[in-house]
């Protein structure tokens, strides 16, 4: 999966917790899921949970630490998907 | 430094499903879902384990500037509905909590004073405003020279006459609930 692919498909799972559109429409690498998308931070666990279940992986806890933004998301998809 | 964190519990019912596989393991350490689990309320457990790691959260970002998002890392003692503590890093805060039907709150303070105001209203604006008239009444300055800004992290800061001022502020919005609190 390239990086597009996987941020398209990180937008469709974060989209139904946004709570700011233009941010969203917008959306880049850049973009932080809290500050720029406001996510509630409760649901940015059921964006976790949902990306576990679209790629069939684990997030464990540490990688999770890091997943305030697009970019920090990819990545840690990206090695979790090459590690299976 | 302060942290305060507020929960609408009727949006927070709309919002988020507690009881979604995965949900309450990913943010709850074991004994915290006992907790939860075995309390009489468990979604009102559940928002008032949350409030309290949010706020204590909240507190610790402003002490180390560095945002993480790992929930059970921060871990929660319930002593009752009102009092517990949450461990960080091998520190411990004592957090103070008011549960009502249609709203949780929770407040950790390094400083023995503070003030700390909840109200209605689901506008952003409402809040600042009504933060920067309770600060300047609080500190006898005119409201018109405050001003209240985030900063690269998202931590409120309040400034007069664009000089920063030293105050830890903590500001928190759900729902139609908000609540903000400010050190002296």
């Amino acid at each position: 999966m390239t990086n597009i692919d996987l941020i398209a498909s990180l937008k469709k799972i974060v989209k139904p917790y946004i709570q700011n559109e233009v941010a969203f429409e917008n959306l880049t690498e850049e973009t932080d899921f809290i500050n720029d998308l406001k996510i509630n931070s409760a649901n940015l666990v059921d964006v976790v949970l949902d990306v576990e279940d679209e790629f069939d992986i684990e997030i464990d806890n540490e990688s999770m630490e890091k997943m305030l933004n697009v970019k920090a998301a990819i990545e840690i998809i990206s090695t979790k998907l090459n590690s299976k | 430094m302060i942290g305060n964190d507020i929960i609408d519990l009727q949006l927070a019912a709309h919002q988020s499903d507690w009881q979604r596989r995965g949900f309450l393991e990913k943010i709850f350490t074991k004994s915290e879902q006992e907790i939860i689990l075995n309390s009489r309320n468990p979604f009102q457990t559940v928002w008032l384990l949350w409030s309290m790691k949010e706020s204590v959260y909240k507190a610790f970002v402003q002490q180390h500037f560095r945002r993480f998002f790992n929930p059970k890392k921060l871990r929660c003692r319930l002593f009752d509905v009102n009092r517990g503590t949450v461990r960080i890093n091998g520190i411990e805060y004592s957090t103070r909590s008011q549960v009502d039907n249609k709203f949780i709150h929770t407040i950790v303070s390094a400083d023995a004073f503070f003030l700390l105001r909840i109200g209605n209203s689901n506008r952003q604006e409402d809040v600042y405003q009504s933060l920067l008239l309770a600060f300047s009444k609080h500190c006898g300055f005119q409201q018109t020279d405050l001003q209240l800004k985030k900063n690269a992290i998202g931590i409120p800061k309040i400034y007069k006459d664009n000089i920063l001022l030293k105050n830890s502020v903590s500001i928190s919005h759900h729902g139609n609930y908000w609540a903000f609190a400010f050190t002296n």
